[in-house]
C-alpha cells in the first residue's frame, strides 16, 4: 500500500496559463474561419461554434480526470492501453473510419471526426510510465516491443507526425526514467534512420521534404502549402498586418484554422507577436514540467513529463512545420488549432496533470 | 526521475524552440518584405472594368437601345461540398421562370414541368463534369439572381455582365444592328448603327485593381482606379419612334396581305437628309440575335440591290427636262406601237399604245416606249451623267454599316437596248437607299442631299459630334422641279391608284413593277412591286420608299406597294397634322 501525500491545491497558474491558451485559440479561430465557414457552410461561426462545444466537452473531461486518484491511474495503465488500441485496430477493418487525403486516421461519431491514436498517446504515456516503476522490470526491449504494436498501427494508417510523437513521448519517458544512455542512443539512431527510410520510400512524404528545402520549387502545385505558408509568414513582418487583417486567410492558405494556425497569427501579430505567443507557452511548458519535478512519486513524475513532454513535442512539431523547418505532418497546434481530438485528449491529459499538481512535494523545491 | 536529465530535457526543448523563432525571424523579418510582395501579387488584380456602351435615342430622347445587367452564376465545386445534391432541385424551377420571363409571346401550353426536368439534368450533368469552376447559368435576370441568393447557397458566385436592352423589342432591328462578340470575347457592334458608330458607342475601357480571394471574390468593395473608363457617346437619330412603329406595322401588314417574301420601306426627311423612319421584313430580335439566321441581320434598305422598274421614269424625265430636249407638254411620236431595238421589243405594261401622248402622260401611264422615246431625246452621254448626278454608281455614304457599293457599267459596256431599259428602270442595280435619296431631290427643289441616320453625338452635357453639313449641291433648277412634280401628282391623281390616294392628301409619286433577273432572263412571275413619292407635294415632309418583293396576290405596284404607301401616309399625315 503505497503512501499519499497530503492533498494540496491544483496549481492556479497552470490552470490560468492553460485558459488563456484555449480562449486564444477561440480567438483566432474566430477571427480565421469566418470566411471559409460562410462559404463552406453558409454560417459565418460554424467552426468557432464547434471548437466552443469541444472545449467545454474538453473542460468537462479535464474535471473529471482532475478528480480521479492518480493510483487508480495507474493500476488501470495497461487496461487502458490494451483498450485505446481496439478504436486503432478497427480502422484496419475495410470500410470503417473516414479518410481524409488518402489516409484513414478518423471515426465519424457523427457530431465530430474522433482521431484513436490521441487516446493512445496518452494511455501509452501513462502505460510506459506505470511499466517504468513497476516491480517486475522489463527490459527496454521487451517495452519497444510492446511500443511497436501501437506504431505499426499508427504507421499503417498513415499517420507519421503521430508515429514521431508517440515514439519521442515514450523515449522521453525511458530517458527521465534513467534508461542506459547507450541504449537510448542506439535506439535514435535506428529510429533516425526508420524515419529516413519511411520518408525516402513515399513519395507524397518525399515531396514535402524537397518542398522544405526549396518552397519555391513548385509553388502552384507540390509545394503550395509550403509556399503559402511562406508567404503568410513574410506578410507579417515585425508587427503584423493588425487584428483580423490577414488576407493569406482568404482561402490562399490551406489548413488555415488547424495545422497552420500560428502562421495566420503571426500574419496578423507579426514576430512580436509569435514572440510574446512563444514565451507565454514556453511559460506553460515550464509550468508543466515543474509539476513533473514536485510531482510525489516517479510515477506521477515520469507521466507528467511524459504528457508535458507530449504537448512540448506537438507543438514543436506543429511550429517546425509552419517555420518550414520540419515537413508538413498534419499536426495541430495544442489548445489553439481547430479540431476536437487533438483538444479533447490533451484537456483530460491536463486534468491528470492538474490532479497530480495538488500533491506537489514542498521538499523537493527545497532540496534543489 | 532524473534531474539531470530533466535539466537537459528543458535546454533541448529551449534550443528547439529558439531555433523555430530564429526561423520566424528569418521568414517575417528578413525575408519579410520580398515576401510580403509575392503575397500581394497573388491577391490583387488588374481587372479590366468595361465602358458603358453609348446609347442610341431617337430625335425626341425616345431611348431605342438602353444598357442593361445580367448575371452569370457560377460556383466554385470545393466550397460547395455540403449543398451540391440540392443545388439542381432547388435552382432549376429559378432558372425555368427566368427563361419564361424573358420570352417576349410565351406558347400558353407550354410544358413547363417537363423544362424544370431538363433544366435539373443539365445542372446536375454540369456539376459532375469533373471541373472546379462550373458556370450553371448565364444571362440571369437581377430578380433570378436574388431569389438565388435567398436560397442560402453561400458556394454561388454572380458576376455582371451588360448586355443592350431594346424597349421597343426588334423595332429597328436592321438599322441599329446588334452588339455581339468578337473573337477575343469583347463586345462588338455589328450591322446598322451598332456596327458604323461601334468605335464611338464603345468607350474606351478602364484598369482597376482589385484585392480578391483565392477563388476570385473581393476581399474588400474598394478598388483602385488605375486607368479610368471613358463610357460610350450616345446617339441621337432623326428616327420618329412613331413613323417607325407606323412603317413597321403597316409594311409588315402589307406583306401579309399581299404574300410577299419580303419587304421594304424607307422614310428621308427631303431637306435635312435624315432618315426618319427604315424598316425591312422579315427582321430579328437584337437582344436575341443568335436565335437568328445571320441573313437577316442586314437591312435591305441600304444592302440590298434591286431592279426598280417603272419608279425609276421620273428620274430620266427629270433629266430630260433639265436639259431642255423636252418640255412636259412634248408629244411622242414613236409612241403608237412596240419599238424594236436590235432584237429586243419593247412592249408597254399593258400592251394598249398612246400615240402622241405628252410627256405627262407617258408618266402617268407608266408608258415603257414613251420611256425610250425620252431617253433617246437625252442621248448616251447626257444619261449617263444623270446616273452619276443622282447619285447612282456611288453609295450614298449614309452612316450604316452594310452599305451595298454597286457600281454602274463603264460608258463604252452601254448598248443601244440598255440605254432603252434604263429608262423605265430595267437593267441597272441600285439600293432603295439611293433610289430614296434620288428622288428627294425632286422634293426639294434640287438639292442632292446625303442620307443620314444619327443627328448628334454627345456625353454628358456635351454634344461631341453634330453631323457636318456635307457639301450639298443643286442638280436641278426649281422650275424643272415644279414641272416634274406637277407630273408626278398627276401621276397619282390619274394612274392605275387613283382610287386608293386618300382624298386630302396631295401625293407626288408614282408606281413601278419591275421584273426580277433570274439567271440572265426576267421571270414573268416574280417581280419587285414598288411605290415612291412624297407628300404633301408643295413643301414635302417626307419622301417614302415602299418595295413587297415577290407579292402573290398581284404583281403590280398600283394594287399593292402603293396601297400600303397611302395607308402610312394617312397615318403619318395625321400625326405630323399634314392636312
Amino acid at each position: 500500500m503505497q503512501i499519499k501525500p497530503a492533498k494540496g491545491k491544483i496549481d492556479a497558474n497552470l490552470l490560468t496559463l492553460l485558459s488563456i491558451l484555449i480562449l486564444i485559440g477561440l480567438f483566432m479561430i474566430g477571427d480565421i474561419s469566418l470566411i471559409e465557414a460562410e462559404v463552406k457552410f453558409g454560417d459565418k461561426f460554424h467552426f468557432l461554434k464547434r471548437q466552443f462545444a469541444w472545449v467545454i466537452l474538453g473542460s468537462s473531461l479535464c474535471f473529471f480526470t482532475a478528480k480521479i486518484d492518480y493510483l487508480v491511474i495507474k493500476r488501470t495503465a495497461k487496461l487502458f492501453f490494451v483498450l485505446s488500441l481496439i478504436p486503432l485496430l478497427l480502422l484496419l477493418i475495410p470500410g470503417v473510419g473516414v479518410t481524409i487525403y488518402g489516409a484513414k486516421r478518423w471515426f465519424d461519431l457523427g457530431f465530430m471526426n474522433f482521431q484513436p491514436v490521441e487516446l493512445v498517446k496518452l494511455s501509452s504515456i501513462i502505460y510506459f510510465s506505470s511499466l517504468a516503476v513497476s516491480e517486475n522490470k522489463k527490459t527496454i526491449w521487451q517495452q519497444l516491443l510492446i511500443l511497436s504494436v501501437p506504431s505499426l498501427l499508427i504507421l499503417v494508417e498513415p499517420d507519421f507526425g503521430s508515429l514521431v510523437l508517440l515514439v519521442s513521448s515514450v523515449g522521453l519517458i525511458w530517458f527521465l526514467a534513467g534508461k542506459s544512455l547507450l541504449q537510448l542512443s542506439l535506439l535514435v539512431i535506428v529510429g533516425l534512420a526508420a524515419g529516413g527510410l519511411l520518408i525516402f520510400t513515399s513519395p507524397y512524404r518525399t515531396e514535402r521534404v524537397l518542398g522544405l528545402v526549396n518552397p519555391f520549387y513548385d509553388p502552384q502545385d507540390k509545394s503550395y502549402h509550403v509556399y503559402q505558408l511562406v508567404l503568410t509568414l513574410g506578410s507579417g513582418g515585425w508587427f503584423g498586418r493588425g487584428m483580423g487583417n490577414s488576407r493569406q486567410k482568404y482561402q490562399f492558405l490551406p489548413e488555415a484554422t488547424t495545422d497552420s494556425i500560428v502562421a495566420l497569427m503571426a500574419e496578423e501579430f507579426g514576430f512580436l507577436g509569435i514572440f510574446l505567443f512563444l514565451f507565454l507557452f514556453a511559460l506553460f511548458l515550464f509550468r508543466c514540467f515543474r509539476v513533473a519535478r514536485l510531482a510525489p512519486d516517479p510515477f506521477c513524475q515520469l507521466l507528467s513529463a511524459g504528457i508535458a513532454g507530449l504537448i512540448a513535442f506537438q507543438s514543436i512539431i506543429n511550429l517546425g512545420a509552419v517555420a518550414v523547418l520540419f515537413p508538413l505532418t498534419g499536426m495541430p497546434f495544442p489548445f489553439v488549432s481547430y479540431g476536437g481530438s487533438s483538444l479533447i485528449t490533451l484537456m483530460a491529459a491536463m486534468g491528470i496533470l492538474l490532479n497530480i499538481s495538488r500533491y506537489q512535494d514542498k521538499k523537493c523545491l527545497r532540496k534543489s | 526521475m532524473k534531474s539531470t536529465r530533466l535539466l537537459f530535457l528543458l535546454f533541448f526543448l529551449s534550443l528547439c524552440f529558439f531555433a523555430v523563432l530564429t526561423r520566424f525571424f528569418y521568414w517575417q523579418v528578413i525575408a519579410g518584405d520580398k515576401l510580403s510582395v509575392t503575397a500581394q501579387k497573388q491577391r490583387f488584380k488588374t481587372v479590366e472594368v468595361s465602358a458603358p456602351r453609348g446609347k442610341i435615342y431617337a430625335f425626341d430622347d425616345y431611348p431605342l437601345v438602353l444598357n442593361k445587367n445580367l448575371f452569370f452564376l457560377y460556383v466554385y465545386l470545393p466550397n460547395c461540398p455540403s449543398f451540391i445534391k440540392e443545388l439542381p432541385e432547388k435552382l432549376s424551377p429559378i432558372f425555368v421562370s427566368d427563361f419564361l420571363s424573358k420570352e417576349s409571346s410565351p406558347s400558353a401550353n407550354l410544358d413547363t414541368e417537363g423544362l424544370i426536368k431538363e433544366e435539373r439534368v443539365k445542372i446536375s450533368q454540369n456539376l459532375s463534369s469533373g471541373k472546379k469552376w462550373v458556370i450553371l447559368k448565364r444571362r440571369l435576370s437581377l430578380d433570378s439572381k436574388k431569389e438565388i441568393e435567398d436560397l442560402g447557397f453561400n458556394c454561388l458566385s454572380f458576376e455582371s455582365e451588360s448586355f443592350r436592352d431594346y424597349p421597343e423589342g426588334s423595332m429597328s432591328a436592321q438599322l441599329l444592328g446588334f452588339v455581339g462578340f468578337d473573337k477575343n470575347g469583347n463586345q462588338k457592334g455589328y450591322f446598322g448603327l451598332e456596327g458604323f458608330y461601334n468605335q464611338q458607342l464603345s468607350g474606351l475601357p478602364g484598369l482597376m485593381v482589385e484585392e480578391k480571394t483565392l477563388i476570385g471574390r473581393p476581399i474588400f468593395s474598394e478598388k483602385r482606379v488605375k486607368e479610368s473608363v471613358s463610357s460610350g457617346m450616345n446617339l441621337n437619330l432623326y428616327s420618329d419612334r412613331v413613323a417607325q412603329f407606323i412603317l413597321e406595322e403597316e409594311l409588315k401588314k402589307g406583306i401579309d396581305i399581299y404574300g410577299a417574301a419580303s419587304g421594304w420601306g424607307v422614310i428621308l426627311d427631303p431637306v435635312s437628309g435624315g432618315i426618319l423612319a427604315m424598316a425591312g421584313f422579315p427582321n430579328y430580335d437584337p437582344a436575341n440575335y443568335t436565335e437568328f439566321t445571320g441573313s437577316l441581320f442586314s437591312n435591305p434598305a441600304v444592302s440590298e440591290g434591286f431592279e426598280p422598274g417603272s419608279i425609276f421614269k421620273p428620274l430620266i424625265m427629270t433629266a430630260a427636262l433639265e436639259e431642255e430636249v423636252l418640255t412636259p407638254e412634248t408629244k411622242c411620236d414613236r409612241c403608237a406601237g412596240p419599238r424594236k431595238i436590235g432584237d429586243y421589243n419593247i412592249k408597254t405594261w399593258n400592251e394598249k399604245y398612246h400615240p402622241h401622248s405628252t410627256m405627262t402622260e407617258v408618266i402617268q401611264n407608266s408608258d415603257n416606249v414613251g420611256m425610250v422615246f425620252v431617253s433617246e431625246k437625252l442621248g448616251k452621254e447626257r444619261l449617263l451623267d444623270w446616273l452619276k448626278k443622282f447619285g447612282f454608281g456611288e453609295k450614298t455614304g449614309i452612316d450604316l454599316q452594310g452599305e451595298a457599293a454597286l457600281p454602274i457599267r463603264s460608258d463604252k459596256d452601254w448598248y443601244p437596248i440598255d440605254l432603252a431599259t434604263v429608262s423605265f428602270g430595267q437593267g441597272i442595280l441600285v439600293t432603295p437607299i439611293q433610289l430614296t435619296r434620288a428622288f428627294s431631290v425632286l422634293a426639294n427643289q434640287g438639292w442632292l442631299i446625303k442620307p443620314k441616320v444619327v443627328q448628334k453625338i454627345w456625353l454628358g452635357d456635351k454634344d461631341v459630334f453634330l453631323t457636318e453639313e456635307s457639301g450639298e449641291k443643286r442638280i436641278i433648277s426649281p422650275k424643272v422641279s415644279e414641272e416634274i412634280k406637277k407630273m408626278l401628282i398627276n401621276a397619282v391623281e390619274n394612274g392605275e391608284a387613283k382610287n386608293l390616294k386618300p382624298a386630302r392628301l396631295v401625293i407626288a409619286g408614282k408606281t413601278g413593277t419591275a421584273q426580277i433577273p433570274i439567271s440572265g432572263h426576267y421571270d414573268q412571275e416574280k417581280t419587285i412591286a414598288s411605290f415612291i413619292g412624297f407628300t404633301p407635294a408643295d413643301n414635302p415632309k417626307f419622301v417614302m420608299l415602299i418595295s413587297l418583293r415577290e407579292p402573290s396576290s398581284s404583281p403590280w405596284g398600283s394594287e399593292t406597294a402603293a396601297p400600303v404607301w397611302f395607308n402610312i401616309a394617312n397615318r403619318l399625315a395625321y400625326y405630323w397634322q399634314l392636312f
